[in-house]
């Protein structure tokens, strides 16, 4: 009876030292031995929101729906342009409204069907009909106004209703990708309510995989098409894992449990160098402090310009992020028209200036207020929980006198009250996911977005600029006024542009057919 | 000579019955586990020094550490421990031991409000349910079981979620969740000493209730809760870095023993100084209450008294 109520010292003394040693065998490196596996798995922090194109801003679902689905042009971010992918070839009429696109003889879907004009219109046309597909607005405005036919099976003509430059840029998005009407009419019949909620979780797309099983915020995988139009897939399934932190992914990695880890601190990078392989990418997005007008003292010009004094960006990015991230001064990332490298030398640290700054503007005692992130969010690709970031912005700006409250939400009760425009300051990214500059400064400038009135920021010249960009036909003198678009929104806006991470995947050695994309995050094929 | 009324009320010396109300084993399976420690010759006086040495920590600790807790260095970001910075620095180049030791003031506050705020509403609202009975103790009891229907730290978690993330908040939050337990231990000793002579002499003289409650009734009940509230500090402190933990406690950049280990998990397989620390220091902290509380319960229930001498009760642990 006794022993059964009080355990000896000594047996607890073994429970304690073998858990020790169950640590100690968890984290002790065991690089992977070197054989082309059939299943590729990965570890992301990112889930999925659904499996539907138009509907998916997710970075893990865009990640997926790249793979499955294909569209009609892609993008070469090496040479910069624009390629055929189920489009081989497309004309542009000379006043810049018809588009012609041949669809490739040899494309099929994962079934085996030809993937055909019927069914490029009614992916299209069922953006066109559904207003509240997040990603869809991509392609929507475009899309709605246009008139769209199939002269014959493997030609589609979209007539727009005016010229616009983003749009075949935005075609190359995953909320164009193709989808197989005849499946989905097997699967789901003609409701469109019917066919959504099937396409929130079934795919049929003409890409490398199809999804073959998703278990929301646990994994997702992926199964290889046999019959790919494209080629042989490198893997007969691949796997991504809902791994949240970066102590996780690590474990399973040397554990040889994944092949892949997506976000990993660069200390732990660093660590794993030599063993496994590391793959650098380049990653569009940008962070940013985002300052609600609406809300005293942002108002002010210059309570905003010191603001982008007051912040240390050297040592949040050769430091925080032990050097994984660029300086970025505007939202426009290399390698998209009117990308601007000097926008970055702006505003550097300078905290007397700040103060200075705000004695200008009247608030020589500083002022307060409260500053939001996602909570248990991190660093794209790098893993740096966005809680430190909030502690050294902070203190940054504790130096200069004005208080910071950090305030952490969950994604959609911050999402809710920043749609609302009642959140004063949060700490936001924003990627793009079409290769065209429009999406992004639209939603920072364009004040007949949604996205600009969250912060209170109207601004006519911007809007105007953005609106004639949009129609121009010639790259360069597009370029040429995004470029004037990112001068004032770096000048005048209510954003403190900080940087934009230099992404590091770890992978074991025998991985293959991984490439990272600057957009859609990843390439299996 | 006291007359236990209700039949299967716990006298109020059986204390191990309070916080049993719940029927599980949770907060007890603790103690349980450290009771036959606690019954080792010196580990009560070895718990009070070490009780007495976090309390100077506490109070003179954050006068003397070598660095300002919240102080960003970026010339020493997640450096190794040295003799430089004893314990290491964390992700922002903020010294770990200086605030390992500015968050002990910050939890043992904590921990100790949270706790008084429970002894006192629970013990008010126990002694009035039990000496008074009738309906007031109806309606106090089902109140009390009411709050007793969830586990206590889902319903500190639900209080510090609803009223937001902030230090006073989770005092509430903790403290809410927990002074039922004493409204049912204060009112087992209510409904004793109801009954009892001298009580009974005191009504007789024309005392009224309130002052028979703080004069006679509450100093029987002192010994019982003293034992509780002792153990529940060292188990509020761990509730509260729980809550800080999960983002609902304490708010960063406060120096608090959850939220650093919540801060350095993640970097425990590059920079393992920054979430050990605080996890030694809560370990040890919620160690010493708990045996503190055990030894104080030998001290001051006389029907444990046989064991503590280690006569033949129970054979002696080697």
């Amino acid at each position: 009876m006794q022993s059964r109520n009080s355990p000896r010292p000594s047996s607890t003394l073994a429970a304690i030292a073998a858990a020790a040693l169950g640590l100690i065998a968890c984290t002790a490196p065991q690089p992977a031995e070197p054989q082309t596996p059939t299943t590729l798995t990965i570890g992301w922090a990112a889930d999925l929101l659904t499996l539907d194109p138009p509907n998916e801003s997710g970075t893990a679902g865009i990640a997926v729906l790249h793979n499955v689905y294909e569209t009609l042009v892609s993008y070469d971010f090496t040479a910069g342009t624009l390629k055929g992918k189920l489009a081989t070839e497309w004309e542009v009429s000379d006043d810049g409204r018809v588009y012609t696109f041949q669809l490739a003889e040899n494309a099929t879907f994962a079934n085996g069907q030809p993937v055909t004009a019927e069914d490029v219109l009614f992916s299209f046309q069922r953006v066109v009909d559904w207003p509240e597909a997040i990603q869809g607005s991509q392609i929507r405005p475009a899309l709605a106004e246009a008139t769209m036919t199939s002269p014959d099976d493997k030609t589609v003509q979209i007539a727009l209703a005016a010229p616009n430059a983003s749009f075949l840029p935005s075609l190359a998005g995953t909320a164009a990708s193709i989808i197989s009407k005849s499946q989905v009419l097997e699967a789901a019949g003609e409701d469109p309510e019917a066919q959504r909620k099937w396409l929130n979780e079934n795919t049929a797309g003409s890409g490398p995989y199809q999804v073959t099983e998703w278990v929301p915020n646990s994994y997702v995988t992926l199964g290889a098409s046999k019959s790919w139009w494209g080629g042989t897939p490198t893997y007969e399934s691949v796997e991504i894992r809902s791994l949240q932190e970066s102590s996780q992914q690590q474990a399973a990695l040397q554990q040889g449990d994944i092949n892949v880890a997506m976000d990993l601190l660069p200390q732990q990078v660093t660590s794993l160098t030599g063993d496994f392989e590391v793959l650098e990418g380049v990653d569009l997005s940008t962070y940013y402090l985002s300052l609600n007008l609406a809300f005293p003292p942002f108002d002010v010009p210059k309570v905003r310009e010191a603001i982008k004094w007051a912040i240390d960006y050297d040592n949040i990015i050769n430091g925080l992020l032990a050097g994984k991230a660029a300086r970025a001064g505007g939202v426009i990332a290399e390698g998209l028209p009117g990308f601007d490298a000097s926008l970055a030398d702006d505003y550097s640290y300078d905290p007397e200036k700040a103060k200075a700054l705000l004695k200008e503007a009247g608030y020589a005692n500083g002022f307060s207020f409260d500053l939001y992130y996602v909570t248990g969010d991190s660093i794209r690709g790098l893993g740096v929980p966005l809680s430190t970031l909030a502690e050294k912005i902070q203190s940054d700006l504790g130096d200069v006198g004005i208080k910071v409250n950090v305030v952490a939400q969950d994604l959609s009760t911050l999402f809710t009250s920043y749609r609302a425009a009642k959140l004063p300051a949060l700490i936001w990214y924003f990627g793009s996911t079409i290769p065209d500059p429009d999406q992004i400064v639209s939603a920072h400038g364009d004040w007949n977005t949604q996205a600009t009135t969250r912060v209170s920021f109207n601004d006519r010249a911007i809007t105007e600029k953005i609106l004639r960009a949009r129609v121009l036909t010639d790259p360069d003198e597009r370029a040429a006024i995004y470029k004037e678009i990112g001068e004032r929104l770096s000048e005048i806006g209510p954003y403190v542009f900080m940087f934009r991470p230099i992404p590091a995947v770890v992978a074991t050695p025998d991985v293959s057919g991984f490439t990272l994309t600057p957009i859609w995050s990843f390439n299996l094929s | 000579m006291r007359r236990v009324s209700a039949a299967g009320t716990p006298g109020p010396g059986d204390v191990s019955g309070s916080g049993g109300a719940r029927g599980r084993p949770s907060r007890y399976s603790v103690s349980g586990l450290l009771r036959p420690l606690a019954k080792l010759p010196g580990v009560g006086v070895a718990s009070f020094v070490t009780i007495s040495v976090i309390l100077l920590v506490a109070v003179v600790g954050p006068m003397v550490t070598p660095y300002d807790p919240v102080e960003q260095d970026f010339g020493a970001l997640l450096a190794p421990p040295s003799a430089e910075h004893w314990l290491g620095t964390d992700q922002l180049g903020r010294d770990v031991f200086s605030r390992v030791v500015a968050g002990t003031r910050i939890s043992l506050l904590i921990g100790v409000a949270a706790v008084l705020l429970a002894v006192t509403v629970g013990t008010v609202l126990g002694l009035l349910a039990g000496f008074l009975g009738g309906w007031v103790d109806t309606v106090i009891m089902r109140i009390t079981d009411l709050f007793l229907a969830f586990p206590a730290l889902i319903l500190a978690m639900a209080v510090s979620a609803a009223l937001g993330p902030s230090l006073l908040n989770v005092l509430i939050a903790v403290g809410a969740a927990w002074w039922p337990e004493y409204a049912r231990l204060a009112r087992s000793i209510g409904m004793v000493e109801r009954h009892v002579q001298y009580v009974d002499a005191a009504r007789g003289l024309g005392v009224r209730t309130v002052p028979i409650l703080v004069t006679h009734v509450f100093p029987a009940a002192v010994p019982p809760l003293l034992v509780k509230a002792t153990m529940d500090v060292g188990l509020a402190i761990v509730y509260i870095a729980g809550l800080s933990f999960i983002g609902i406690g304490v708010q960063p950049p406060t120096p608090e023993w959850g939220l650093m280990i919540s801060d350095g998990r993640i970097y425990m397989q590059n920079a393992w100084w920054i979430a050990t620390f605080p996890s030694l220091a809560i370990l040890l902290t919620g160690f010493s209450f708990n045996l503190a509380g055990e030894s104080l319960r030998d001290l001051l229930d006389p029907r444990h008294q046989a064991t503590r001498k280690g006569t033949n009760a129970e054979p002696k642990l080697t």
